[in-house]
């Protein structure tokens, strides 16, 4: 369960984020929109102890992230920009990442090469990353944040470097992991991929929640027929 | 921050000052007869220094792309990049030398060298980097042929300068030869490795990204935490890797063979004529353990939490303890200074037979540098982060002088005892040694242990 309450952050006289509020439980994916630089990666951020927040709470499964190794097993977390390791393979990373979150070692050779096949890197995943494309690097960033199942998932931008083929892939086990009772909290600024898998969307603005609730809800609202519609009307009169 | 660099820097002044008055009052029997070694050692560290600079920074840039992509032909690019490493080189060399004459002129210390060393140093300067240049770029062409022969050439024009310098030849023709070697290495660049610089750029920078298949790396033991072990294995891998770790240990194992050279240069005992030989052997190896200790140990963790800049939201979000991390970087640094003792605190002792206590004293006395530096590197690598990527998370000149300046002092203050001790009560030294590398070592826990607060504490926002 992921809980944000009045969170606010401020960096001297920018306001980042002010004053934000929602939450989600078991088995719904939230999806976070905004325009460049509304606040989503900062809440993110925040979220998962990254960063400190000026005022509010940011929690998953009631505790903060942040100065709290126990929770940081509780979540898995996809960085918006695929910064990796160039030095190491991919493989080396994943098994780093994964023994040091308490996945077992057998189940966790078995989790590497799976995910491989299934994203179709098997042929890069003994190379080193820093050869690697970013589609490539962002397939490595989504298996590290599901390694260990954990039973919360933050994805920042979780698409964005990958081709229709992946995108559709990733997209389907973002919902497959929710039908399992993940809890899901993903941000993005591609309206077909929050409209496709979202349960619930949030609408950020320039640091404040401006719109929230399911699609429909939100077409409905605005009179509008697409998300994107929904977007660009919401962030319009914010 | 300010008043603790002033200090610093008056402090680390005042011991520069120390040294090169002390060096200078030296008897001429340990610079006139080898100044020779001394321009060729000079050249060689030039020529060393700015090959590995090329290799890394500019054969290995990837941002290079831009410029090959634009419609700048490769051999603009080759001569940009050549006048670069040049031009650093000669910066680096102008400022060392007026600090000496600086030095030189307020102390008004009568330097035993003349004109000739002079005119020699500056030729070698403007040469060495040349040299080193052209050295990295045909050892990276392709052509397995035209690699040998080049690199046949540019060992013979070495081992042709140090006979040369060595050599009882008038400075006209020692000059002349510097000067035929110098041009040597223009044609060398223009003509041959200016056009083949396109291959060799992408033929390296592809190796940086790499396709390579790595097989595992080393093991440690299951007694170290899990943390710690997978981080300090991670961590030397991608440290080796990155060629840093094979880079030093061959640093200090140069500076180890130095020290039996000078020794087979001067003999077991030299002649001073201040009544000091007694002293300038432990001086000289307490002096190369710690300068081996600078480049090895804290050079390398100043720059160890920076260096993954980007990258360290991964550890951030792992549920590790990150004291347990901060240890394994700094196990991953410690793992290799054991050479400082080989290389440097045994083999000269052992070589000039000196008693038990002293060799054990020389090993405890290198244990509290490596100890000191790589706290004080760990440390300020949390306090003082450069996140600038463009510096691959290098340190900025202050803080890295005030650092070593910071590991200089309390090395003294560590070693001023024992090292008095020694004079009067052999047993009595070697006891209070190794206390101080007790403390030391439990200085260095505590300082990474609060590296790993600052590291916890910090704000990711990149």
């Amino acid at each position: 369960m992921i809980e944000i309450k009045d969170l606010r952050k401020s960096y001297g006289d920018f306001e980042a984020l002010k004053g934000i509020d929602f939450s989600l439980g078991e088995g719904e994916i939230y999806s976070l929109l905004g325009s460049n630089g509304a606040g989503k990666t900062t809440l993110i951020k925040i979220l998962t102890g990254l960063l400190r927040p000026s005022s509010g709470t940011a929690k998953i499964d009631g505790r903060s992230a942040r100065h709290n190794k126990k929770i940081r097993s509780r979540f898995g977390y996809m960085p918006e920009h695929p910064d990796l390791y160039e030095k190491l393979t991919g493989e080396e990373f994943l098994h780093m990442m994964g023994s040091l979150k308490g996945v077992d070692e057998d189940i966790l050779c078995q989790k590497i090469e799976g995910f491989s096949q299934d994203l179709e890197i098997t042929g890069h995943i003994h190379k080193e990353m820093g050869g690697y494309s970013k589609g490539m690097k962002q397939k490595i960033l989504f298996m590290n944040a599901v390694l260990n199942d954990p039973p919360n998932l933050i994805l920042d931008e979780p698409t964005n470097s990958l081709d229709p083929r992946f995108s559709q892939n990733i997209k389907s086990r973002i919902k497959e992991l929710a039908s399992r009772g993940k809890c899901i909290l993903m941000s993005t600024h591609i309206t077909p991929v929050a409209e496709d898998v979202a349960d619930k969307v949030g609408i950020i603005e320039r640091g404040r929640l401006v719109a929230e609730g399911t699609v429909n809800e939100l077409k409905r609202k605005t009179g509008s027929d697409n998300l994107e519609q929904v977007f660009i009307e919401v962030v319009n009169h914010a | 921050m300010t008043l603790w660099f002033i200090l610093l820097m008056f402090g680390g002044f005042w011991l520069i000052l120390s040294m090169v008055e002390f060096l200078a009052d030296l008897d001429e029997l340990l610079l006139n007869p080898s100044q020779g070694n001394v321009l060729f050692s000079i050249f060689f560290f030039f020529v060393a220094k700015s090959s590995a600079e090329t290799i890394e920074g500019v054969l290995r840039d990837r941002s290079q792309k831009h410029y090959f992509s634009s419609p700048l032909n490769s051999s603009s690019i080759f001569y940009s990049k050549l006048l670069r490493v040049w031009f650093y080189n000669l910066l680096l060399f102008g400022i060392a030398m007026s600090v000496v004459s600086f030095v030189v002129g307020i102390w008004n210390i009568e330097l035993p060298i003349d004109s000739r060393f002079l005119i020699l140093l500056y030729t070698l300067m403007v040469l060495a980097p040349l040299v080193g240049f052209n050295i990295s770029v045909i050892s990276h062409v392709k052509n397995r042929w035209l690699k040998k022969i080049n690199l046949v050439v540019a060992g013979q024009m070495i081992t042709l300068t140090a006979i040369i310098l060595h050599s009882r030849l008038s400075s006209f023709y020692q000059v002349g030869y510097i000067v035929l070697m110098l041009v040597s290495s223009l044609i060398i660049a223009v003509f041959l490795n200016a056009p083949l610089y396109e291959e060799v750029w992408t033929t390296t920078s592809q190796n940086t990204e790499s396709s390579t298949l790595h097989r595992r790396g080393l093991k440690l033991p299951n007694f170290i935490s899990k943390p710690t072990r997978l981080i300090a294995e991670i961590e030397f891998k991608r440290r080796w890797r990155r060629r840093q770790v094979p880079a030093s240990l061959a640093v200090v194992t140069m500076m180890g063979f130095g020290l039996i050279f000078i020794y087979s240069s001067l003999g077991p005992r030299p002649d001073l004529g201040l009544g000091l030989g007694k002293y300038f052997y432990p001086s000289l190896i307490a002096m190369t353990a710690f300068l081996a200790a600078v480049i090895h140990t804290l050079i390398p963790s100043l720059n160890l939490f920076s260096r993954d800049g980007v990258r360290l939201w991964s550890i951030r979000t792992l549920p590790s303890e990150m004291k347990k991390i901060a240890a394994g970087k700094a196990l991953a640094i410690i793992l290799t200074s054991p050479i400082i003792i080989l290389m440097i605190a045994l083999p000269l002792p052992l070589i000039l037979d000196y008693p038990l206590s002293f060799v054990v004293f020389s090993v405890f006395s290198s244990s509290v540098f490596i100890f000191l530096m790589s706290g004080i590197g760990l440390w300020a690598a949390a306090k003082f982060p450069n996140f600038n990527e463009s510096t691959k998370g290098s340190p900025d000149i202050i803080t890295m002088y005030s650092m070593i300046m910071l590991a200089m002092i309390s090395s003294l203050i560590f070693l001023t005892v024992p090292f008095t001790l020694i004079e009067i009560d052999r047993i009595l030294a070697v006891f209070s040694v190794i206390l101080a590398a007790d403390i030391s070592a439990l200085l260095m826990i505590a300082l990474y242990r609060r590296s790993s607060t600052i590291l916890e504490d910090m704000e990711l926002n990149f």
